[in-house]
């Protein structure tokens, strides 16, 4: 009973929104006109205009219904953006059987995005189409539906079909320039002093070279020693790298936290291009010093999230 | 030529679509002589993408103003009609666009003014090759319509994607222009006077039935083909043309110019009996006549010589009543009440019939200011005759011998029958029987001026009379019975031209009538009747079509042709686009792509490789003669291994039926 | 034999051991016989390995299989001069590249400096080690795999490397049913017993056929119109190269192959088009990793609908 109910509702109020656009409006006020002509008259000819006229917003309801039913729309993420930084999205639209026309896909969200266009889309077939969107702040997005429209086949009406489709989007805070965070040692690292983990063994390998007089013997490459029959040392990578732990005050909120990301953000990138390893502090969450693209894109991660209450 | 081909997707059709929306109105022949000349020169400049109005927007907005201005000042002087200058406006506007960037909302802007002037061609027309240009517009500009909302972005289209469009676009418009058909089959047809005066029948003319004759004036005689009324006649006289004469009304005084009668009416009653049925008349005809909106007046009319009315009901609003009719002797029945149809029985005694009604001494009077000259002209027709009778009829055969026929009016005139007589030497019906009833009363003879129609053609069943049959005779008191004198020149058409020529025009005069009387005078009287055969029983329905009316059977069947026929058009040209290839072997090709679509596979969302392939995966039956087929066309067209005719009809035929 | 024949016994010789990847197979062999080195791009655990090693099993080539890892010298590939005391000189100990197939998986864990040494043997077809240049075999393909998700500690190839790859492909998952039946029927490891169908010496015909292959104007143009889009393209910030499309003609003309055909056709262009142009695309959006290459995948789908081929 229940069931019935609800699909009676839904058959009821299937979801769609129909708009008329600036021609149709013309086109609307232009048939209104002719049809008064026509019944003030009793003139035939204009009783047959008046015919198309309303012939030809049949066949636009009926078309324009083929073309937005039955569609399924699947969003193709990237992995995390830029606040305020276009970024490509795609749709990935596809339709069990028949034909549709003239879709224009969009988020009916805060998104900021004029919207995809896939002109055909052939049962059977998934068309992928790209737009570009911007999200104004940082943070967990959530993208919650989909509005597909068509003017199809007149451009007389749009019809606008909205889609539940749940997404997350991870924004991270906006890029710009960053200033030289205070406290960053300087100075070229000299000798085995510079690093206090250059013999722990746990770094990546730099180079290989016959072991000299007086380095710790801990250097030793055994396996290299054992093939060429020499003392092999090993040079690791993180003997040149020196580390920063950068923190963003948790208590912040708002403008200034975001503020405070941003530039825990550009200081990331700045220090990673530099050499530095750099680690993050932000309330409860702790990233060890590092490098490279996954690690940059951690801090980025635990960026976006300081303030949403999904700091894991 | 580039303009041609690098043209934005649905130009060309906008272009179909505002020159069919031009040729609409253009066949009322009513546009002024520049507007004529403007367009087509604006069609062929946007046809060749020369666009000189681009980018100076304000200056040519202005000028068009200017030019409106003028053209409904002229209205405001009344040298203009609205409706005229109407359409002379749209025809600019739409020209003004076309000739203006070529941007969606331009081309919409186009489309939308192109629709304006097609209702104004609807107005202004009843010709049968309005249909075809509507059809066009229509076609055309939601093709033109459905392209500019897929062109957004400027994405291009494969070729295959274009077919799916196309083919829903064909579908799609072809199933409006049915239910364009539709609506006009069934919506009400109910004259509801919104905004109107009374009983105005509308745009397009009207009969000129009215209280007086009135000679000279401006204007020009209406040659409408509006159906003025229908007849049923019993026993039917089973010709086209019933060359009848239908007497409407009678008038006996005239003071110069105007004519008008000088009886009063009886009260009103439901049969009207105005002369006993003489009884040399074995042939009495029986008319059931139906008075349409375009008749414009309450007279009613008969066959020459009426002798019973009866039966009338008017059709209106509110439905149908009865109608009493009233008798004013010596003048005319009319119908007591407004109705917007009218319909009523009546009887005549046919050619033989003799009116023996007592004329009035009106009918012998004379005006005042008579022009000295009529009588010696009179004197001088007359000379030789010696019974009234011969006199009457020598009248009548010198006014018809010596003066030409004319639609020309002559303008405010002091003495329009002197100016007829002896100035033009040249008139219409009503010049031609006021001059003959005069001269009638000047040799004694009393006279009277009978207007009505003359004509007939069968439609169907009935007999049509047209606003156009209008006419105007003369008769004379001759012997105790009225004799009808008609002086006005014979002016019927010379057969001219060849067979072919000949045929050609009689089918096309076929086709112009079925368009009036299915179309143009399509009542609410058809359409009650259309009910009712919906609503009768199949099987009696069908009797009824094959014995009474064929072609009432025949019309469903011109509107399936016809639609037939622009289904034709449009899968012609589409095939036509499609063959544009320019390598022989694309012929192949689309041969192939033809059978493979025939059998139900999708060949439009990809190339037939892909399509090859798939299928070979899928292992379908046509799998393996695919793949030789289309192998081949590969080698034909890239590797310069031509196809011999041969091998083409054998791997065309292995697509035909599938290999075991 | 003909080369199509060939083509298809190796492929359906291959499916016993590479199960429900047929179109990936099917561009592996295009790949062999175009002369190209393969770069399979996915996640561990999806058969990379299997796909590498059934191609070296099935044409009987000799085979070397290289991990690379961080600590992987230059000379662990390419090979050593040692210096032998008994006899006062030094004699070359050749690396794994002097086999006919080298397997180099995980190309991205190693340091630039190897990946590099590699690399550029495969693209001169022969070491120049200590002023001696010792020539490759022939025919010889490398394979390389890696893995897409930038965990730490690798070293992503550089753009310009990149390039030296004929095709790139990813396996994807498999389909379920197939991972069932595997999981049913699956008994010891299937590598083991797969027997060579053809020689070394077959590959290099099959290599000469694909030579052979025409190259209608049409074709060629159809090519280069695709690479121009490329270039002009508003998501692209580097479109691909002259040698690209010498790449893509090249494995198109092998395609060819596989439908005894002696020209090329846009069928086969378009067949071999994103596995041989998605890599050699430097997209706009900065962001790398995952999505920008399903992205230039995405891209140059739409190139081949957008370019109309001619008919």
């Amino acid at each position: 009973m229940r069931g019935l109910l609800a699909r009676l509702r839904r058959a009821l109020n299937p979801g769609r929104i129909l708009r008329i656009t600036p021609v149709g409006r013309i086109y609307l006020v232009l048939t209104i006109g002719i049809g008064v002509g026509a019944l003030n008259t009793g003139n035939n000819l204009l009783y047959l205009v008046l015919g198309l006229l309303l012939g030809t917003i049949v066949v636009s309801g009926i078309l324009s219904e083929r073309v937005i039913w039955d569609l399924e729309v699947r969003r193709l993420m990237p992995d995390g953006v830029f606040a305020d930084e276009p970024f490509p999205l795609r749709y990935e639209v596809r339709r069990k059987r028949g034909q549709a026309f003239a879709l224009s896909i969009k988020e009916s969200g805060s998104i900021a995005s004029p919207g995809a266009w896939a002109p055909v889309v052939v049962g059977g077939q998934p068309v992928v189409v790209r737009t570009t969107a911007t999200a104004p702040r940082r943070g967990p997005w959530a993208l919650q539906a989909i509005e597909v429209a068509t003017s199809f086949p007149f451009g007389i009406f749009e019809k606008i079909r909205t889609l539940r489709v749940s997404d997350t989007l991870l924004v991270y805070p906006r890029r710009g320039f960053a200033c030289d965070p205070d406290g960053v040692d300087r100075t070229p690292p000299r000798g085995d002093s510079g690093s206090s983990r250059h013999r722990d063994g746990t770094a990546d390998l730099a180079d290989l070279r016959e072991l000299a007089v007086g380095e710790d013997a801990r250097r030793i490459h055994w396996g290299k020693t054992a093939t060429t029959g020499k003392l092999i040392g090993v040079e690791r990578e993180r003997e040149e790298r020196r580390q920063v732990t950068l923190s963003v005050d948790a208590g912040l909120s708002g403008e200034e936290l975001d503020r405070a990301c941003e530039d825990a953000a550009g200081q990331t990138a700045l220090l990673l291009a530099r050499g530095y390893d750099v680690g993050l502090d932000v309330g409860r969450r702790h990233l060890r010093p590092g490098h490279g693209a996954p690690h940059e894109r951690r801090i980025l991660s635990a960026l976006a999230l300081v303030g949403f209450g999904d700091e894991r | 030529m580039r303009g041609l081909v690098s043209r934005p997707p649905g130009l060309l059709s906008r272009d179909l679509a505002a020159l069919s929306a031009f040729g609409a109105v253009a066949l009322s022949g009513v546009l002024p002589l520049p507007v004529l000349i403007i367009f087509p020169i604006v069609f062929v400049l946007s046809l060749l993408g020369v666009r000189p109005l681009a980018g100076r927007r304000t200056v040519s907005v202005i000028v068009l103003l200017v030019i409106g201005v003028g053209l409904f000042a002229a209205v405001a002087l009344s040298t203009l009609d609205l409706v005229i200058a109407a359409v002379s406006f749209a025809t600019l506007v739409t020209s003004h666009r076309m000739l203006a960037e070529p941007t969606p909302q331009a081309s919409r802007q186009v489309l939308l003014s192109g629709l304006l002037l097609v209702s104004g061609g609807a107005a202004l027309t009843g010709e049968a090759l309005f249909a075809l240009l509507l059809t066009t517009f229509f076609l055309t500009a939601s093709w033109s319509l459905a392209w500019l909302v897929l062109a957004r972005d400027e994405a291009v289209l494969a070729g295959g994607e274009r077919q799916a469009v196309s083919r829903q676009l064909v579908v799609g418009s072809l199933t409006t222009l049915l239910l364009g058909v539709g609506f006009f089959v069934v919506f009400p047809r109910l004259s509801w006077n919104l905004a109107n005066r009374r009983g105005s029948p509308g745009l397009g003319g009207v009969t000129g039935m009215s209280d007086t004759v009135k000679l000279g004036g401006g204007g020009d005689i209406k040659t409408s083909v509006r159906v003025a009324f229908r007849a049923e006649l019993t026993p039917n006289p089973g010709v086209d043309e019933l060359r009848a004469y239908w007497v409407g009304r009678h008038f006996d005084s005239f003071d110069g110019s105007e004519w008008t009668s000088s009886q009063r009416p009886l009260t009103p009653a439901g049969t009207v009996v105005l002369h006993r049925a003489s009884r040399r008349s074995l042939g009495q005809l029986s008319q059931d006549i139906e008075l349409t909106p375009a008749y414009g007046s309450r007279t009613l009319v008969a066959i020459d010589t009426p002798t019973f009315f009866a039966r009338g009901r008017g059709v209106s609003v509110a439905g149908t009543q009865p109608m009493p009719l009233v008798h004013v002797p010596g003048d005319q029945v009319f119908g007591a009440n407004e109705a917007n149809t009218t319909t009523y029985m009546a009887t005549s005694d046919g050619a033989a019939g003799v009116d023996q009604t007592e004329p009035s001494p009106a009918a012998s009077g004379l005006p005042a200011g008579l022009d000295p000259r009529v009588a010696p002209l009179a004197d001088e027709l007359a000379r030789g005759a010696t019974t009234p009778l011969a006199i009457a009829r020598q009248l009548e055969q010198e006014l018809k011998r010596r003066y030409d026929y004319t639609l020309d009016l002559p303008g405010d005139v002091a003495d329009p029958l002197a100016d007829f007589l002896f100035v033009r030497r040249a008139g219409h019906c009503e010049d031609f029987a006021t001059a003959l009833s005069l001269m009638l009363r000047l040799k004694g003879i009393p006279s009277r001026l009978t207007t009505g129609f003359f004509g007939g053609e069968r439609a169907g069943a009935r007999y049509v009379v047209r606003a156009g049959d209008a006419h105007a005779w003369a008769e004379a008191y001759v012997d105790g019975a009225w004799v009808r004198l008609d002086a006005t020149p014979d002016q019927g058409r010379a057969a001219s031209g060849g067979r072919w020529a000949a045929l050609v025009a009689q089918s096309w005069e076929q086709l112009e009538d079925w368009w009036r009387s299915r179309v143009v005078d399509y009542s609410f009287q058809d359409q009650l009747s259309f009910v009712r055969s919906l609503a009768r029983p199949p099987a009696i329905a069908q009797t009824q079509s094959s014995t009474l009316s064929l072609p009432d059977g025949s019309a469903p069947r011109a509107v399936l042709v016809a639609t037939g026929l622009a289904m034709l058009g449009v899968g012609v040209w589409l095939a036509s686009r499609r063959r544009q290839a320019s390598h022989p072997a694309a012929d192949f090709l689309a041969e192939i792509e033809r059978r493979l679509e025939a059998r139900g596979l999708d060949v439009r969302s990809q190339p037939l490789e892909e399509l090859s392939h798939q299928l070979s995966l899928a292992q379908h039956p046509l799998s393996q003669p695919l793949a030789q087929a289309c192998r081949r066309y590969l080698e034909a067209r890239f590797a310069g291994r031509p196809l011999t005719p041969a091998e083409r009809s054998t791997l065309l035929a292995g697509l035909e039926t599938p290999r075991r | 034999m003909n080369a199509a024949d060939l083509l298809k016994k190796l492929h359906a010789h291959l499916g016993q051991v590479v199960l429900g990847k047929p179109d990936q197979t099917k561009l592996a062999l295009t790949c062999l016989a175009a002369r190209g080195h393969l770069l399979l791009e996915d996640v561990p655990g999806v058969g990379k390995t299997t796909l590498a090693e059934g191609l070296a099993r099935a044409f009987a080539l000799s085979f070397a299989r290289v991990q690379f890892t961080a600590d992987l010298l230059p000379s662990d590939v390419l090979g050593t001069q040692v210096f032998l005391p008994q006899q006062g000189s030094f004699e070359f100990r050749a690396g794994p590249i002097f086999h006919q197939l080298l397997l180099a998986d995980e190309l991205n864990r190693a340091p630039p400096r190897t990946q590099s040494a590699l690399l550029e043997a495969m693209a001169q077809g022969q070491v120049s080690l200590d002023g001696v240049t010792r020539p490759l075999p022939a025919p010889f393909v490398v394979i390389a795999t890696q893995n897409p998700l930038d965990l730490a500690g690798t070293y992503p190839l550089p753009d310009s490397q990149l390039d030296r790859f004929l095709i790139r492909l990813s396996l994807g998952h498999l389909d379920p049913a197939i991972e069932a039946d595997l999981l049913v029927s699956r008994r010891g490891d299937p590598l083991h017993t797969l027997q060579p169908v053809a020689s070394s010496a077959e590959l290099m015909e099959l290599q000469a056929a694909a030579d052979r292959v025409q190259v209608p104007k049409e074709v060629a143009e159809y090519a280069v119109r695709l690479a121009q889009e490329t270039r002009t393209h508003s998501e692209i910030e580097r479109g691909v190269s002259t040698r690209a499309v010498l790449a893509l003609v090249s494995a198109a003309r092998a395609w060819a192959l596989w439908d005894e055909r002696t020209f090329v056709s846009p069928g086969d262009v378009r067949a071999v088009l994103r596995a041989t142009l998605s890599h050699r695309l430097v997209l706009k959006s900065s962001l790398q990793g995952g999505f920008s290459r399903e992205e230039a995948g995405h891209l140059v789908d739409e190139l081949a609908r957008r370019v109309p081929a001619p008919r």
